[in-house]
C-alpha cells in the first residue's frame, strides 16, 4: 500500500523530469552561462533535486524535496541579492577592490659579443666593464663616427648628446642621470624620462607607449612596454615601416558576379 | 552621459517588426510554409533555419532561450565551419561608460589595428575585411572624406598623417534611429551593436553612417576553420550570416570582461587609449582632461565615443 501510493506520488512530480537536464554536462553548460558566478550554487541545487526526484520514490521524501527546493531558490536569490549589491558601486573605479598588477618590461643590461663560442656553441659574451674598466672614458665622444677603434656601425643620431650623457663614465656596466647619480640599464626609462618630460608623463597615464592585458585592473593585470621596446637609444626616432593589410576595395560595393 | 532608454523593439509599435510580420502570414500558412515560401525570395534564405526564422529579438529572448539560440548557433558553427567555438552573451557592466582615444601625432598608418580586427572579430578572409580604416591624410586637411585607405609605400609620410576611423559609438547614431526593425540599438555601456539573427540587410544604416563604420556581409564569410577565434560572443564577434550588416563592438566579447579591445593591444606605437569614461582615474579620462581632443564631424551632432587628438 505506501509503496502504491509513492508511485502515484512520483507520477505527479513526473512533469519536472523534462524541465530538468539529465546530464551533469548539460546542466554545467547551463549553469556557466546563465551565471557563471554562481555557477557552483546552481549546481549543488541541480545535484539536490535530482537526488530528491530518486528518493520521491520513497513517500516521506515529498516534504523533504519542497524544503530543498525551497532552501536552493532562497540561496539563488540570496546569491543574486548580493551580486546586485556588489554591483550598485556607482562607478566600476579601483575603489575597495583589490587591482592587479601592471608589469613594466625592464630592458636588460646590454654585453658585447666577443665572437667566440663555449663548449655548449653557444655565443660567448662579456660585460661593459670588461674593456671600460681598465681604460680611461672619452668625455667628449659624441659622435659615433670618431669611433675607430671598436663599436663599430653604431649609428648614433640622438639630439647633441655625448655618450656620457647618458652612459656612465664611473661604470659602463650603468647608465647615469644628469646629477651623475647612478642608474641601472634595468631602469632606462628613469634615464629618459629626465629629458623627455611630456613623453614620460603621458606614459605614466597611458597615453604613450601603449599596453596590452587590461583596462579594468580590478579583472586583470596588464603588460607595460618600456622607452627602448620602441625607441634605439642612439636612434630614437621611431622607424619608418612597411603598413601590413592592404585593404581590398569592397567596403562600399557588391563583389563582382562570378 | 546619456541615458539611453532601451525599448523593447515590439513594446514601441507601429514599426515593422520581422516577428509581427510573420505572426500575420504564419497564421494562415504556417511556419514551416512560410519559410519554404519566402525562400527564393532572397539567396541567402537558404541558410536560414526555421527556428533561427522563428527567433525573437535578442532583448526579448528569456535567460533559458537565449541559451537555447546560443547552442544552436555553436552547432551551426560546428557543422558550417568545422570549429568548436564557444558563443556567449556578455552583458554591459554597470558603472561602466566606454570611450576611447586615438593620438594621431603617434600612429604611423601601419594598419596592424585593422589585422589584428579582421583576426579577431572573425571576418571574411578573401576580402580582408575589418571593421578599421586607416586614412592617409594630408598635414593641415581634416577632413575624412579627402582620406585615402590603398596606400601602399613606407608609413609615416613627412607630408602626411594618419587616421584610424572605426564606429564612434555615437551617443546620437543615426544608424540606430534609421533601422526599419530596430535591429541596433545602443546598450547602457555606450556600445552600439546589432542583432544579426534580426537585421533584414536593408542597408539603411550603412547609408547613415557618416563614418562608412559600417559593413555589409554580400557573401558567407568563409574562414578556415583554424583561424576562426573560438571566443565568441552573440552580440559581437560570432560568425555573422550572410545578408546583414556588422560594426565594430569595441570588442566586448574581451572588453565586457575588463580586457583591452584587439586593436589597442595590437597597436605597435601605442597611439590608442581606452577605458571607463565615469572612472576619473582612467587613461580615457586623463586624456580628456589633459589632450585637445577632437571629434570626427562633430557638426553633425553625432556625439562620438571615440575622440582624436594630437600631442601638440
Ligand atoms: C672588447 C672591449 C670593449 C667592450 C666589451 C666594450 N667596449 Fe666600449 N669601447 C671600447 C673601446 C676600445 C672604445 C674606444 C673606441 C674609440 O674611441 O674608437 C670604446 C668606446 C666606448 C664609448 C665611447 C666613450 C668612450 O669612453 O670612449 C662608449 C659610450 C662605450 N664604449 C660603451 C660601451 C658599453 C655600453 C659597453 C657594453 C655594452 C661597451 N662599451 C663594451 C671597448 C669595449
Ligand atoms: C640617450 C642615452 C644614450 C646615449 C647618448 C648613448 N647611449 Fe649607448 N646605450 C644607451 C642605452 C639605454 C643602452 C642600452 C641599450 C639596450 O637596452 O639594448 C646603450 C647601449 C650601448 C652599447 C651596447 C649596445 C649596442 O647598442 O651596441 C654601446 C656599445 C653604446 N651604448 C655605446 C654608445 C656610444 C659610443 C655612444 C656615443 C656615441 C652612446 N652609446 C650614447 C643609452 C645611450
Ligand atoms: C640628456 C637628455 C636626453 C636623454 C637622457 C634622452 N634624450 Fe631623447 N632627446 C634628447 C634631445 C636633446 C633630443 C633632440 C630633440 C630635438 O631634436 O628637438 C631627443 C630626441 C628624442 C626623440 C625624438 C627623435 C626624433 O628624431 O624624432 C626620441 C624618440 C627620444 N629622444 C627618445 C629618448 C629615449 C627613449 C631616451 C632613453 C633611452 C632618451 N630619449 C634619453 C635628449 C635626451
Ligand atoms: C609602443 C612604442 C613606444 C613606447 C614604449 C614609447 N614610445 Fe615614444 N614614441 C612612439 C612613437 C610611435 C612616437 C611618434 C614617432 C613618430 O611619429 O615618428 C613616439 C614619440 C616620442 C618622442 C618624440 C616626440 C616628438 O616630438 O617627436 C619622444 C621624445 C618619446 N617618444 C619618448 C618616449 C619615452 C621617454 C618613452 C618611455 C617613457 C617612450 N617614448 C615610449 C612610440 C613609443
Amino acid at each position: 500500500m505506501p509503496q502504491e501510493r509513492s508511485t502515484e506520488f512520483a507520477h505527479e512530480f513526473a512533469f519536472l523530469a523534462p524541465l530538468l537536464p539529465s546530464t551533469e554536462q548539460e546542466m554545467s553548460t547551463i549553469a556557466q552561462r546563465v551565471c557563471s558566478p554562481g555557477k557552483e550554487l546552481l549546481l549543488i541545487c541541480w545535484h539536490i533535486i535530482q537526488a530528491v526526484l530518486k528518493a520521491l520514490q520513497q513517500y516521506f521524501a515529498a516534504a523533504i524535496a519542497i524544503a530543498a527546493a525551497l532552501a536552493c531558490l532562497g540561496a539563488v536569490a540570496f546569491d543574486k541579492l548580493r551580486k546586485s549589491e556588489e554591483n550598485a558601486i556607482p562607478a566600476n573605479t579601483s575603489i575597495g577592490m583589490t587591482n592587479h598588477p601592471t608589469h613594466v618590461r625592464q630592458p636588460e643590461s646590454p654585453r658585447v659579443l666577443t665572437g667566440e663560442t663555449n663548449f655548449a656553441g653557444k655565443p660567448v659574451s662579456v660585460n661593459c666593464s670588461t674593456c671600460h674598466a681598465t681604460t680611461e672614458p672619452n668625455l667628449e665622444l659624441r659622435n659615433a663616427a670618431d669611433l675607430k677603434e671598436f663599436h663599430q656601425g653604431l649609428h648614433f643620431n640622438h639630439g647633441n648628446l655625448s655618450c656620457v650623457s647618458c652612459h656612465n663614465p664611473g661604470n659602463y656596466d650603468t647608465l647615469r642621470l644628469a646629477d651623475g647619480k647612478q642608474v641601472e640599464f634595468a631602469n632606462t626609462m628613469q634615464l629618459c624620462s629626465q629629458c623627455h618630460g611630456p613623453q614620460a608623463r603621458d606614459f605614466r597615464h597611458g597615453a604613450h607607449g601603449g599596453m596590452t592585458g587590461h583596462w579594468d585592473l580590478t579583472k586583470g593585470s596588464r603588460e607595460r612596454n618600456t622607452c627602448t621596446d620602441c625607441h634605439d637609444p642612439h636612434s630614437p626616432a621611431y622607424p619608418t615601416v612597411m603598413p601590413v593589410f592592404k585593404p581590398k576595395d569592397r567596403n562600399f560595393h557588391p563583389p563582382k558576379a562570378h | 552621459m546619456t541615458d539611453q532608454t532601451l525599448n523593447s523593439p515590439t513594446e514601441k509599435n507601429g514599426g515593422i517588426s520581422r516577428r509581427t510580420a510573420l505572426k500575420g502570414i504564419g497564421a494562415t500558412l504556417g511556419a514551416t510554409a512560410f519559410a519554404t515560401a519566402i525562400a527564393p525570395l532572397t539567396e541567402w534564405a537558404r541558410d536560414l533555419s526555421v527556428d533561427e526564422f522563428l527567433q525573437k529579438h535578442y532583448r526579448e529572448l528569456s535567460p533559458v532561450d537565449l541559451q537555447l539560440v546560443l547552442g544552436r548557433l555553436e552547432k551551426e558553427t560546428k557543422a558550417q565551419y568545422g570549429a568548436d567555438v564557444t558563443i556567449s552573451d556578455h552583458k554591459p557592466q554597470p558603472g561602466v561608460q566606454f570611450g576611447y582615444a586615438l593620438n594621431l601625432s603617434i600612429c604611423i598608418g601601419c594598419r596592424k589595428c585593422a589585422e589584428a580586427c579582421h583576426n579577431e572579430n572573425n571576418h571574411d578572409r578573401a576580402t580582408n575585411n575589418s571593421y578599421i580604416r586607416v586614412l592617409e591624410m594630408s598635414k593641415g586637411s581634416m577632413d575624412m572624406e579627402k582620406g585615402t585607405v590603398n596606400y601602399d609605400h613606407p608609413v609615416p609620410q613627412k607630408d602626411k598623417y594618419y587616421m584610424p576611423v572605426q564606429c564612434q559609438q555615437c551617443d546620437n547614431p543615426p544608424c540606430v534611429s534609421v533601422c526599419p526593425v530596430e535591429a541596433t540599438w545602443k546598450e547602457s555601456d555606450g556600445i552600439v551593436v546589432v542583432d544579426y539573427n534580426w537585421c533584414i540587410g536593408c542597408r539603411y544604416c550603412e547609408a547613415a553612417c557618416p563614418y562608412h563604420a559600417r559593413r555589409f556581409n554580400w557573401t558567407k564569410p568563409q574562414i578556415p576553420k583554424e583561424e576562426i577565434n573560438p571566443n565568441q560572443s552573440y552580440l559581437s564577434n560570432r560568425i555573422r550570416p550572410q545578408g546583414v550588416m556588422e560594426k565594430c563592438t569595441f570588442c566586448l566579447h574581451r572588453t565586457r570582461n575588463g580586457k583591452l579591445p584587439a586593436c589597442l593591444e595590437a597597436c605597435p606605437t601605442g597611439a590608442r587609449v581606452f577605458g571607463n569614461l565615469l572612472d576619473p582615474e582612467s587613461e580615457i579620462r586623463w586624456v580628456l582632461q589633459n589632450k585637445r581632443v577632437f571629434v570626427l564631424k562633430e557638426e553633425l551632432g553625432t556625439k562620438p565615443r571615440f575622440y582624436y587628438f594630437f600631442d601638440k
